[in-house]
């Protein structure tokens, strides 16, 4: 499903900081949950961003379902994105403006949102979300906010869901209700790349990689799903 | 959802910035329009002062003698009527010369002395103008008498005034104006030539000139020589004072114009160019989210680019409304003199409507352009 050769990326998040990766090569079939683990700044964002076709490396391949990721145009990158990719962040990014059914269609062709509707609206009520479709961000809980942004990445129906640190801002039952969710997304065949500096994901990992100062320190261990 | 939708939502949300940038562009239409209202009523008002003051060129037979002709007020010489034609008909190659009058003008005894007789031609107005003609008109038989000579004959409106054996009406007894028009009688041009046997001839043109130019800038040289090839048998005196004051103030609301046209525009632009810019950094994390869904920077560029535009068709027309509400309220007191000349212009709706949404959106470009280029891992990161 993933395959990263050789990745280098160096990137100042803050003015005096680096957290860029350093020759990382790993693998996620499809049917993984795989958490990369680190503690904070050691680039786990900037390898999970590179994976995800957002920050270019300066070298090394990053290959998705077979499509080598940098070899495509900025355009068909971004359709690429659009088509095989779901993202969860941690502070939810959810438009503001936008309700939360139209969140989750948020980025979606008028076609695509209507061919959707119906898996989308099971998405919502499987997410206890049913009695706050029509509520904006802003008026949501941080757990509610995180359920809708995980709709969003997994109502696109992707082939891989780059979640990082999906329940930093959340408590331990609504943490635990996002990873049931992501770890059932993987039992249906989509890969799973969870960044967290905790250990709250273990529970649920497949394959689990550990990086400190941009390098991959630990092999990557298979555990019994 | 359709971008247009989410422009709309998200102008909604962030009503603020889109109330500040859309006051920044009806502030902006607004007062173009009441300058261009203003500009456009200086200058009639303009041209109705200089026409109560009269006309500035005299254009009279080559062989007049200028000496004899400031003695008596008026040539000795004549040429011929369709001169005036000529002149019309050249103006706009020339030069521009406007309300073209001709006259024939003679002094002629009347009652137990002598007055001006004044034979006026139907006043002709430059080519492709739609200036309306100045003065009067005076209709074969019909006579307009001036206040002194109106009082020496006992002449009355309507009353029968014989002129050297041609029978005359009085339409009009004119009112005191204290310079030699209360010794003239005016006449029709084909009337004063009968009455002088003189057919088909004139005396002077009178005009307006348009070359608006000051003393300074010469420009009686360029008229002689616009003249000695159009009318080869005439020559021109300029009234220099009238024209000097004339071509100074056109000047003056031309310097006007060109100093806050730009000035509206240059103010106008910095505002919606903030407004844009802070409108992408309170967004960078929206922007960071549509590129990980899959946005290309064309769309991304839309959203600002669209949303400049959506808000320069709303601010074209509300300031439309309000510099035209301005405009007609406050123009009138400006300018009493042609106060009933105030009217809206609708093209000017048009030009807004056409050119406000693109004039926004290139104010809005570089903040765009930001957006465009803005790294979504910035924004998007959590370590």
């Amino acid at each position: 499903m993933v395959t990263c050769s050789h990745l280098t990326r160096n990137y100042a998040a803050r003015p005096g900081s680096v957290a860029g990766i350093v020759d990382v090569s790993l693998e996620i079939p499809a049917g993984e949950f795989a958490v990369l683990q680190g503690p904070s700044g050691c680039g786990k964002s900037t390898l999970l961003l590179t994976i995800g076709g957002m920050l270019r490396p300066e070298s090394g391949t990053v290959s998705v379902g077979g499509t080598d990721l940098y070899s495509l145009s900025a355009s068909q990158r971004a359709e690429f994105r659009a088509s095989r990719l779901g993202f969860v962040f941690q502070l939810f990014h959810l438009v503001p403006y936008l309700t939360v059914r139209e969140n989750i269609l948020a980025g979606m062709s008028t076609t695509q949102a209507r061919s959707l509707a119906s898996s989308v609206d099971s998405l919502i009520h499987d997410l206890g979300l049913s009695d706050r479709r029509n509520a904006h961000p802003g008026t949501l809980s941080a757990g509610e906010r995180q359920r809708v942004a995980l709709a969003r990445a997994l109502a696109r129906k992707p082939a891989l869901i780059l979640a990082d640190e999906p329940t930093g801002n959340l408590d331990p039952a609504n943490a635990q209700l996002v990873f049931q969710h992501l770890d059932r997304f993987r039992r249906q065949g989509g890969a799973v790349l969870v960044v967290t500096h905790g250990n709250d994901a273990a529970p649920f990992a497949t394959r689990t990689f550990r990086l400190e100062s941009g390098r991959l320190v630990q092999n990557p261990s298979l555990l019994p799903a | 959802m359709p971008l247009f939708s989410l422009i709309l939502r998200e102008l909604r949300h962030h009503r603020f910035n889109a109330a500040l940038s859309l006051l920044g562009l009806v502030a902006a239409v607004a007062l173009l329009v009441v300058i261009r209202l203003l500009t456009t009523a200086a200058e009639r008002e303009t041209r109705r002062v200089v026409r109560d003051l009269g006309f500035n060129l005299r254009i009279i037979p080559r062989e007049t003698d200028p000496e004899l002709f400031f003695a008596t007020g008026y040539s000795d010489k004549t040429l011929p009527a369709d001169a005036v034609q000529r002149l019309a008909s050249g103006a706009q190659t020339f030069v521009s010369f406007n309300h073209l009058t001709a006259s024939l003008e003679r002094r002629i005894p009347i009652g137990d002395r002598e007055a001006i007789l004044t034979g006026l031609g139907p006043a002709v107005v430059g080519g492709g103008d739609k200036k309306q003609p100045m003065g009067f008109n005076i209709a074969p038989g019909k006579a307009h008498v001036g206040y002194l000579l109106a009082r020496r004959l006992g002449a009355k409106p309507g009353a029968p005034l014989p002129v050297q054996g041609r029978l005359l009406t009085v339409e009009k007894v004119l009112v005191e104006s204290g310079t030699d028009d209360d010794i003239r009688l005016f006449t029709s041009l084909p009337d004063a030539q009968a009455i002088l046997n003189l057919p088909g001839r004139i005396s002077e043109i009178k005009a307006i000139d348009c070359l608006c130019l000051t003393a300074d800038q010469d420009p009686l040289t360029q008229l002689r020589a616009a003249l000695t090839q159009l009318l080869p048998e005439a020559q021109v005196l300029q009234m220099r004072t009238m024209a000097d004051a004339r071509a100074k103030q056109r000047q003056t609301a031309e310097r006007y114009s060109r100093f806050a046209v730009p000035l509206v525009l240059g103010i106008g632009a910095a505002w919606v160019g903030i407004l844009a810019a802070l409108n992408v950094r309170e967004r960078r994390a929206e922007l960071g989210l549509w590129r990980a869904l899959g946005h290309g920077s064309g769309r991304i560029a839309a959203l600002f680019l669209g949303r400049a535009a959506l808000l320069g068709i709303a601010g074209a027309a509300l300031g439309y409304l309000l510099g035209n509400a301005v405009g007609l309220h406050y123009g009138p007191k400006l300018y009493p003199v042609t106060a009933g000349g105030f009217a809206s212009e609708p093209a000017l709706l048009g030009w807004a409507l056409l050119v406000t949404p693109a004039f926004a959106a290139l104010a809005a470009f570089l903040p765009a352009m930001i957006a465009v280029a803005q790294d979504p891992a910035e924004t998007l990161r959590a370590d």
